[in-house]
């Protein structure tokens, strides 16, 4: 006899397909996570347009126009021209009333803001820079190294060292940092790359549990709620239906992921953005299809015993925070994705999708964490899917009161 | 002949309530057989158990002589009280799904679905969703995916109810017709009139057990012919406590009657006609209604 999960499977996949909400989270998942990994960088590095112009009140007298040199040199717009202006507030020997120069041009918006060089810069190496706008790392960070090589480059003229050698001993370094796999393969990839790179994998994981988890209830709660689900059982072995629903889901949700996929490679091969390989892909996909197929096992077991659409937002919240509580070893994960606690917590089937999502862009996988990770997550499959046909078979059957935590054990023992 | 369908010592406990307490019958091919009794008697629980929708705690369920098994679920058909039916998809494809579902390939479960929907007149919605349908046309599809697949043993759970009489009466002629062409039904209803006119044999339960089994008119015979129909003018109460009445179910202007012992019609009929208008006056089989009401104990509340 034809097995009737292929139909079961099918008729899940199809009529869920081509639904709105589908071909919706098709687009409008790759457009957010697009939006929430790269927007804020490219917006970071995106080149000012207009030059910034400082205030400075230079009480040493000897700073600020070496300090306007450098930075026009070092600091250029697009179009060439240099993107900061230093523009001296004549110190006095009225601080106040320079102060008060300096905060008069800021209101009038003639500054961004204004730096205060004291005259102890050369010991203690201090200076104040005031602005409306402090969070602005890029002019930070600009004045901050422009005014440490300008200091140093006094300190040593001061100390006798002769100007020419100064230059010549003051020259920038630039850091860098190849990413080495265990055959001495060494490829390019920045901090930024990488952590994106891992970013990208987890909020596709992480997008997958919570739209697919909401899915996979609303779809069993439906069936219980208006008794399809009495039609069904008559129809076909509830295995069958159990199993063909999960699959029908799972494929839903590959097709899901195949198209960010794809969309995913477009963009970070035009872009290279991203360094993903095809096995690190490939690897993915097989934790992202282990991860799903025991996920909707529980999902649907759940879903068996809830009665309402209430219960079900309820306990796809709970279940989806189980999943994706990685996510607060996020950053841990991209400093040392061979930390002892990820480990330890890759090998709990909850944890495992994730973490493993996190890990494959960051660093090479001995071969048997690999193996062993699979096998756990294949085991936890299997058990869920047999726990979860014992609570199908009664639980989709009740109807009104949700049945308390021991007549859950009493079905298990007993379907 | 091995019957087509066979019950035997059925039992299904809820905790200590049993729903279903030792029910035996048999349903043969080319038979609209009437299962009866009051709300929560346990005829839904006695039709999952029968569909493999739950199972019996002790007893069996025997298909063409071989007990139940996951190959016989392609050949019956269910159709249960509540709609059971996907909301957002098309009535075609439904049909079509179900078809299949229960071991139909796809090119018959195509052309079955088109000729049920045909019959119906609902061909003309076939692209249209489910819920946009109203609740008589949800009925009617509800019933066509519990025989698109012809099967041999088709269960309508209350299969009458939000039909216009014009539905109806369609209804009743297929079910004639699945009759004649050898199908087992099972007729689960409330509505003593439809199972009266249409099934036999009957079993009616309440409380879980057997109360009456046989052909209707083995049953009727059971219950006399002693039954009296009468319509009046005036007040009739006074029937209610007369000597000569062993039961009586009064209405508003008319009364199923009883006689005691050794009371001829006669009898009744000199004493009413001195105390009321007396306009009709018949002797008959008592209705399947007011056998029904006198066999569920506190009846009444049919």
């Amino acid at each position: 006899m034809k097995s009737k999960w292929v139909t079961v499977a099918w008729w899940e996949y199809i009529t869920k397909v081509r639904t709105k909400t589908f071909l919706l989270s098709l687009i409008v998942t790759p457009v957010f996570l697009f939006g929430l990994t790269f927007v804020p960088s490219i917006l970071a590095t995106r080149p000012d347009s207009e030059a910034h112009v400082v205030g400075v009140i230079d009480q040493t007298g000897e700073i600020a126009g070496h300090l306007d040199t450098l930075l026009r040199s070092r600091q250029k717009l697009p179009d060439g021209q240099p993107a900061f202006l230093v523009r001296p507030i004549q110190a006095t020997s009225d601080t106040a009333a320079d102060l008060r120069a300096a905060l008069d041009l800021l209101v009038k918006e003639k500054i961004v803001g204004y730096l205060i060089i004291p005259a102890s810069i050369m010991k203690d190496g201090k200076a104040e820079y005031r602005s409306q706008n402090v969070g602005n790392l890029k002019v930070l960070s600009a004045l901050e190294g422009g005014l440490k090589d300008v200091v140093v480059r006094q300190r040593m003229r001061r100390a006798g060292v002769d100007p020419g050698l100064v230059e010549k001993l003051d020259r920038s370094i630039d850091l860098t940092a190849l990413k080495v796999s265990k055959t001495g393969e060494a490829e390019e990839g920045d901090f930024m790359q990488l952590f994106l790179t891992s970013l990208a994998f987890i909020i596709a994981m992480f997008f997958l549990i919570i739209t697919t988890g909401q899915m996979l209830l609303r779809s069993t709660i439906e069936e219980k709620s208006n008794r399809i689900i009495e039609v069904l059982v008559s129809s076909s072995p509830s295995l069958d239906l159990m199993a063909g629903k999960i699959i029908g889901l799972s494929m839903l949700g590959i097709t899901q992921v195949a198209a960010w996929a794809i969309l995913g490679l477009v963009v970070a091969l035009s872009a290279s953005v991203v360094t993903v390989t095809l096995g690190q892909l490939a690897l993915f996909l097989l934790y992202f299809i282990l991860g799903y197929l025991f996920i909707s096992a529980l999902f649907v077991a759940v879903g068996s015993v809830l009665t309402t659409e209430q219960e079900a937002q309820q306990w796809t919240g709970y279940l989806s925070m189980i999943f994706t509580l990685p996510l607060i070893f996020i950053i841990t994960g991209v400093e040392n994705p061979n930390s002892p606690i990820l480990r330890i917590l890759e090998f709990v089937p909850f944890f495992t999708p994730m973490i493993m999502a996190q890990k494959i862009p960051l660093t090479p996988i001995p071969a048997w964490e690999i193996g062993a990770t699979v096998l756990v997550l294949v085991a936890s499959v299997i058990l869920s899917m047999w726990a979860a046909g014992k609570i199908f078979r009664v639980g989709i059957l009740i109807t009104g009161k949700r049945p308390s935590f021991d007549e859950v054990v009493r079905w298990f023992r007993s379907a | 002949m091995t019957p087509l369908l066979q019950a035997e010592h059925l039992v299904k406990k809820f905790g200590d309530l049993a729903a279903v307490d030792d029910v035996s019958f048999s349903v043969d091919g080319g038979m609209i057989f009437g299962l009866l009794g009051p709300n929560g008697a346990g005829k839904t629980t006695a039709i999952r158990m029968i569909l493999g929708i739950t199972f019996p705690d002790s007893g069996r369920v025997l298909l063409g002589g071989e007990e139940f098994c996951n190959r016989h679920r392609n050949s019956v058909g269910y159709l249960p009280e509540e709609r059971g039916l996907y909301r957002k998809t098309m009535v075609l494809e439904t049909v079509e799904y179900f078809a299949v579902l229960r071991g139909m390939p796809r090119s018959q479960a195509r052309r079955s679905a088109e000729a049920w929907l045909k019959r119906l007149e609902m061909w003309g919605e076939r692209s249209r969703k489910l819920e946009e349908l109203s609740k008589g046309n949800q009925q009617k599809i509800q019933f066509i995916v519990s025989v698109v697949h012809s099967p041999k043993l088709v269960i309508l759970d209350e299969p009458f109810a939000g039909l216009d009489p014009v539905n109806q009466s369609v209804l009743t002629d297929i079910l004639l017709e699945l009759k004649k062409q050898g199908t087992a039904v099972i007729l689960s209803t409330h509505q003593m009139d439809q199972a009266e006119k249409l099934a036999d044999p009957l079993l009616l339960i309440d409380l879980g057990q057997v109360v009456l089994n046989g052909p209707l008119t083995e049953i009727k015979r059971q219950y006399g012919t002693d039954t009296i129909r009468l319509e009046f003018d005036g007040d009739g109460s006074f029937l209610a406590s007369s000597p000569s009445v062993k039961k009586v179910h009064l209405y508003e202007n008319c009364a199923e009657i009883q006689l005691a012992d050794h009371i001829s019609p006669q009898d009744l009929l000199k004493e009413a006609v001195a105390r009321i208008s007396v306009r009709r006056f018949d002797i008959s089989e008592p209705s399947l209604n007011a056998i029904f009401l006198q066999v569920v104990q506190g009846g009444g509340a049919a």
